[in-house]
């Protein structure tokens, strides 16, 4: 399964954190273009459903965290 | 003073979104609702729904919200729909406001934690935001669809 | 997959005239919504009153315009170099460093509590005792706080079972204070279960303060901490203990107001159906704070915490119910306050912040407490020690023999936790309402979801935060005759106790 995120909304290093935090659970590949970023999933554990979903939030999360502190804006 | 805003029908907008079993959709317009306030929104739903975020064209932003639960109650969607054009709308006025009062903020916090005063004094400060345009902010911003609690 | 609908909200439009406004902060709480601002100030307004406010229709002659005029809420005569004294003040914490030293004298401890995370051991592991030594350095190091004010607080494990090592801290701290000159306080926490007359009584006449766990009447007290080795022992223990070390306060002629053993409560489920009696054996005992706090939901196996835990709106209900009882009591003339409570009204009613150190921004981790293992490691605050305790030294931030006090508060680990719980830097939180009177617990949502940020939303301390001082909103929005207001203000009254004088 491949996920894409739009650069204008989530941050690269924010996806790169959230596979990395993510690493047990599937296997990721991530791939940065200027105005997007793919993601695919390979070998998903069984044991979690929804688990694209949940790593969506998670880079969601960071990618506002890091927006946050990087230009102080006001989320 | 009233307690209720009366409206007239000319000053109502309409905020569409589709729906499906799971998912609730918006298709909002930045020039309308800045990114931030967006984003600030969106993040306050993590908890209860899976949030996602596409650009389908310039200037918008597409909003998903799935519900983790896997409910698939069409007036549960509805709710969650209203929750989340409310906390949008409270977004924009945070932004809006945080635009307008930054520099006064700075001021404050630097008045409070820098020995030194600030380089500007406050009257070059108040002197220069009252060169602003007063009269001319006609932001319309959306208030609340419906005004029923629930903190942020 | 089902079909996709196409659906609308009709929603009435507003203007926003900013540029009459002062900086605030917003939400809806209950019929009201709440204005806050950086100095700590609040107002409640109609939903209607709002909207004026925000359509810059709150001018002179509006009924709410003095008072949100000089709360800073309105551009209008807006007074920034007060804001900025008003927010120094509110803030003053920030120059001080740690006034908190908590010293682990030991590990070993004889209550296997069904919710303990301070990683103990059993009675005969004599080898995590703290050695005088490393009491000694730490007790150095800890003095080179700038803070004018220091306490130190001896836990576990059971901290008296290492009795002699507590003893030679309070003697040799207060030795060392006839040159550093601060105000020291002692204050030791407690099981009670190793407490003998000899150890009360110095504790009494040295002015350590007691504090101890009693978590309701017998039932619950004893089912939550049992007492390895005896049985339905540990409640008739603590009580009895109490009850003990007050008589003697009034026999050494001290306002028992001020001198009296504290107790704080962690509440199971158990707990939630006993709300009412657990304040009453409170009053009973005459004690005059109790904490109602919720388990810290971590660390558990599933079968624990499906025996003795529960979800956050739970135990919300529970907080609410049980502060309205206490608040009804009050009324009654009873003298009784709910500690968390009492943390945020000095933070919504008085000029000043409390600097409780696990609520306010940043976190006291390190930056307002400081945490000293039985090895002599240095941690920011106690959890850090419990998550080190599990087997993950990451919140290690050094040793009492090669860590100098500078190096310890400076640590990029202290750094990194002042980052993650400043509220002004962290989504949802620097727009919330409840910023000002707010704190957030990086180590907590480490140990809960393995990341010092955690997506705010999910973390159960700000469904604690904003569900408690939502509440104390509702009941000051509520308040025909005052009755409310008057016992929250009494709340946060501090009469200061007689610390260390030497």
């Amino acid at each position: 399964m491949t996920l894409m995120f739009s650069r204008s909304l989530y941050d690269p290093d924010a996806l790169r954190e959230t596979v990395a935090a993510y690493g047990e659970l599937a296997t990721w590949t991530i791939t940065v273009d200027d105005h997007t970023i793919a993601v695919v999933c390979t070998d998903p554990s069984p044991e979690i459903p929804d688990l694209t979903d949940h790593f969506a939030n998670h880079a969601l999360h960071l990618s506002i965290a890091n927006a946050r502190r990087s230009s102080e804006g006001n989320l | 003073m009233s307690d209720t805003t009366t409206q007239s029908p000319s000053e109502m907008e309409e905020l569409v979104y589709d729906t499906d079993g799971r998912r609730v959709a918006f298709t909002l317009d930045e020039e309308l609702y800045p990114r931030e306030a967006i984003l600030g929104a969106a993040y306050l739903f993590l908890d209860r729904c899976f949030v996602f975020l596409e650009r389908p064209a310039d200037q918008k932003v597409q909003v998903r919200l799935k519900t983790k639960d896997g409910a698939s109650d069409p007036d549960a969607l509805e709710v969650l729909a209203g929750e989340f054009a409310n906390a949008l709308l409270d977004q924009v006025v945070r932004f809006r406001v945080a635009e307008s009062t930054g520099q006064l903020r700075e001021y404050a916090f630097a008045r409070a934690f820098f020995t030194t005063p600030a380089q500007s004094s406050i009257d070059q400060l108040l002197a220069e935001l009252d060169d602003e345009e007063l009269e001319e902010d006609d932001l319309e911003v959306a208030v609340p669809w419906e005004q029923d609690g629930g903190g942020q | 997959m089902s079909r996709i609908t196409t659906k609308s909200l009709r929603l009435p439009k507003r203007s926003v005239r900013a540029e009459h406004l002062g900086y605030f902060r917003f939400g809806r709480i209950g019929k009201h919504v709440v204005l806050t601002n950086d100095a700590g100030e609040w107002s409640q307004l109609t939903p209607g009153e709002f909207d004026a406010f925000l359509m810059g229709n709150v001018e002179d002659g509006h009924p709410r315009f003095e008072e949100l005029r000089e709360r800073g809420f309105l551009r209008a005569d807006l007074d920034l170099d007060d804001m900025a004294r008003k927010i120094r003040r509110k803030r003053r914490y920030l120059g001080h460093g740690p006034h908190l030293a908590v010293l682990i004298t030991t590990l070993r401890c004889n209550q296997s509590c069904a919710y303990c995370h301070a990683s103990r051991t059993d009675m005969h592991r004599t080898d995590t005792d703290m050695s005088l030594e490393t009491a000694r350095l730490a007790v150095d190091h800890a003095m080179k706080t700038p803070s004018p004010y220091l306490c130190f607080e001896y836990q576990g494990g059971e901290p008296t079972v290492n009795f002699d090592v507590l003893k030679f801290c309070v003697e040799y701290s207060r030795e060392r204070n006839k040159q550093e000159g601060k105000t020291l306080d002692h204050s030791v926490v407690t099981n009670m279960t190793y407490m003998n007359q000899e150890r009360a009584d110095w504790l009494v006449a040295n002015k350590v303060l007691v504090c101890t766990s009693l978590d309701g009447p017998e039932s619950v007290h004893n089912a939550n901490r049992p007492w390895t080795g005896k049985k339905a022992a540990a409640y008739e223990s603590v009580v009895g203990w109490m009850k003990y070390f007050n008589n003697k306060y009034v026999e050494q002629g001290l306002d028992p107001e001020l001198w009296h053993v504290d107790a704080l409560m962690t509440s199971t489920k158990r707990s939630l159906k006993a709300g009412n009696q657990i304040v009453d054996l409170y009053v009973d005992l005459g004690i005059r704070n109790i904490h109602i706090r919720p388990l810290n939901p971590f660390g558990f196996a599933t079968k624990t915490w499906r025996a003795i835990g529960y979800s956050m709106e739970e135990w919300l209900g529970y907080y609410e119910r049980t502060l309205d009882y206490i608040i009804e009591l009050n009324k009654q003339g009873v003298q009784i306050m709910e500690g968390t409570a009492a943390t945020f009204l000095k933070k919504m009613l008085t000029p000043d912040d409390p600097n409780f150190v696990d609520i306010r921004t940043p976190v006291g981790s390190g930056t307002g407490q400081i945490c000293y293992g039985f090895d002599g490691s240095i941690f920011p605050s106690d959890e850090g020690r419990m998550v080190h305790g599990m087997g993950d030294s990451i919140f290690k931030i050094g040793d009492v023999y090669n860590t100098s006090f500078e190096e310890a508060v400076n640590h990029p680990t202290v750094r990194s936790i002042a980052t993650a719980s400043y509220l002004d830097t962290l989504p949802m939180c620097a727009t919330c309402w409840n910023a000002p009177y707010c704190g957030v617990r990086p180590l907590h949502n480490y140990m809960q979801f393995g990341d010092l940020f955690a997506q705010r939303p999910l973390t159960g301390k700000c469904q604690q935060h904003m569900g408690i001082v939502g509440l104390l909103f509702k009941r000051l929005a509520n308040d025909p005759d005052g009755a409310v207001a008057s016992i929250f203000r009494r709340w946060t009254i501090d009469r200061p106790r007689l610390a260390d004088e030497t």
